[in-house]
């Protein structure tokens, strides 16, 4: 993972009012993180706001449908951007993460929403 | 606190960082390299005499099928993690005969563990390489089969 992608993913910032404010008017979707591949941005149990939006961009961290089992939904971060409209994305930790150096590259179509800020966290703060 | 209660009381929906665990580590070289000593050890048992009646053929002759055992059933361990724990459902549309596969190779395991037998030995040994070549090609890598021996 090249530097400029580190830097990006150092930090999802805490929701503030507005943040809130668009989640109950129904523009922001909230996501619960289960498991830990996405360490040590984003620990199990946290919650964050996603949006839904076009065009994921390198470095950014998006909600996803996985590629090969499209009931489950993912989190991880974009780190290429393809010809072809497809993405590689990877998980933070990535000695404990499936993401497309197992199944390969994800389809626009599949991206559900970028991920704006970090809504909760069971423990004070965030990381 | 707002959102300590709505994080309790109306949990959002999961979103999995997906760590297939235990961290996704598999390669069917494990196998190839049980399956590999099961052939060794099944040629030293045939080139062994054990009517000349020393001590010391029949202790290398039980040494020799100890560690046969052994490996055999380090294969089919090997070989059932692989199935059950690597390969995916939607790995059966591409390789239909998956399931046989697997199954005729653990079955092998068993017969190349309770008999002498080279033939068997080696289509085990077979069965790993079609195992070997499913695997990487599902990974989308071309991983060349090489042998240790």
């Amino acid at each position: 993972m090249d530097h400029r992608v580190l830097r990006l993913c150092s930090e999802i910032p805490p929701a503030g009012w507005l943040e809130v404010f668009l989640w109950l008017v129904g523009r922001r979707k909230r996501f619960r993180v289960v498991n830990e591949s996405m360490l040590p941005l984003l620990s199990p149990g946290q919650e964050v706001l996603a949006a839904r939006r076009t065009n994921p961009e390198p470095g950014e961290v998006w909600v996803l449908a996985h590629p090969q089992k499209p009931d489950l939904k993912i989190i991880k971060t974009v780190v290429g951007k393809g010809v072809d409209g497809q993405y590689e994305v990877r998980g933070l930790n990535q000695t404990c993460s499936e993401d497309s150096r197992q199944f390969g590259p994800a389809r626009s179509d599949l991206f559900l929403g970028r991920v704006e800020s970090l809504f909760f966290s069971p423990e004070p703060g965030p990381r | 606190m707002f959102r300590k209660f709505i994080a309790k009381n109306f949990p959002a929906e999961p979103v999995s960082a997906h760590c297939d665990g235990p961290c996704g580590v598999y390669d069917p070289a494990q196998a190839r390299v049980h399956a590999e000593a099961v052939v060794s050890m099944t040629k030293k048992i045939l080139d062994l005499d054990p009517s000349d009646g020393k001590h010391s053929t029949a202790n290398t002759l039980s040494r020799y099928i100890a560690i046969k055992e052994q490996e055999a059933h380090s294969a089919k361990e090997d070989l059932l993690v692989l199935w059950t724990d690597y390969f995916k459902p939607q790995h059966l549309e591409k390789y239909p005969d998956l399931h046989t596969t697997f199954w005729n190779a653990a079955k092998l395991c068993s017969k190349v563990k309770v008999e002498v037998n080279l033939e068997a030995a080696q289509e085990l040994l077979d069965s790993v390489k079609k195992i070997h070549e499913m695997f990487w090609e599902s990974k989308g890598k071309d991983v060349p089969w090489i042998t240790a021996s």
